[in-house]
């Protein structure tokens, strides 16, 4: 075997390597979940419907209470981690609070719902309720 | 002398490549089998939820008189469901009432979630967990 043939044997085998730890890296790093059906998107929306017809919603998010928030939330929502996001119209993060449990990798769905304001003052947000496995 | 030390060379080098090839893919394989099943598992679970949904709907005395069935057979599964009713009054919540079949799995490997809204204004917390 000469120089050059050794070289070429190398360079393959350091490609294939590299293919390999690459492929694996990308795989092994896509949440699964996440790109799963997201078959708990009704029930979210549900959950933020019903907090905000019941007037708890809206007072939570306006006036930043996360021990109420996250006490309503632990109990509708099933043992997994939540996290709950509130972005102003131009999509700037006013708050986010996230339980203990939650995973942001293992992200299983997500629900946006819009909230016009509180208490007769115009004063509109966005908020994403995620849940992770 | 010095082509015997190359040989060495890539051989060895080929082996460990070799190596690392064998263990991604195994990696790989077992992430992949392990996710299909925890995705056949949750499907389980979701067409239980969506069962006993169907069964009761959204009307309230539908499910306070509703009783969680044990024998759910489906591919000798064993199932866990619970469904809790919950009211918001005065800004409190409150737990109306729970029914479970009386099935506990510590280890789940699929479960489903749903959150019903029911015609008097309750909600129902339905849970499935599937082993």
């Amino acid at each position: 075997m000469n120089k050059k043939g050794i070289t070429i044997v190398y360079d393959v085998i350091f490609a294939f390597l590299i293919l390999f730890i690459g492929v694996s890296i990308i795989v092994l790093c896509i949440p699964y979940y996440s790109i799963e059906s997201n078959r708990e998107f009704q029930s979210l929306d549900n959950i933020l419907i019903w907090l905000d017809s019941n007037r708890i919603l809206a007072s939570c998010i306006y006036s930043k209470d996360i021990s109420k928030i996250s006490y309503f939330l632990d109990n509708l929502l099933p043992n997994n981690g939540y996290c709950i996001k509130v972005y102003s119209l131009d999509w700037n993060l006013i708050w986010s609070y996230s339980s203990p449990l939650f995973n942001e990798k293992n992200t299983i769905s997500s629900h946006p719902y819009f909230l016009s304001g509180y208490q007769g003052i115009p004063n509109p947000c966005i908020v994403i309720l995620i849940i992770s496995r | 002398m010095d082509q015997a030390l190359e040989m060495a060379i890539v051989m060895s080098i080929f082996i460990i490549a070799f190596s690392i090839v064998i263990f991604t893919t195994s990696v790989l394989c077992s992430y992949y089998i392990n996710t299909q099943f925890h995705s056949i598992k949750d499907s389980i679970a979701s067409i239980i939820a969506s069962i006993i949904l169907i069964q009761n709907g959204i009307s309230y005395n539908s499910w306070e008189s509703w009783t969680p069935l044990i024998n759910y057979s489906l591919s000798g599964n064993t199932y866990h469901i619970n469904v809790t009713c919950f009211s918001i009054k005065n800004g409190e919540l409150l737990l109306l009432w729970n029914k479970t079949n009386g099935i506990e799995i510590n280890d789940d490997m699929g479960s489903s979630y749903r959150f019903i809204i029911l015609d008097n204004g309750n909600a129902i917390k339905l849970e499935v967990r599937v082993r």
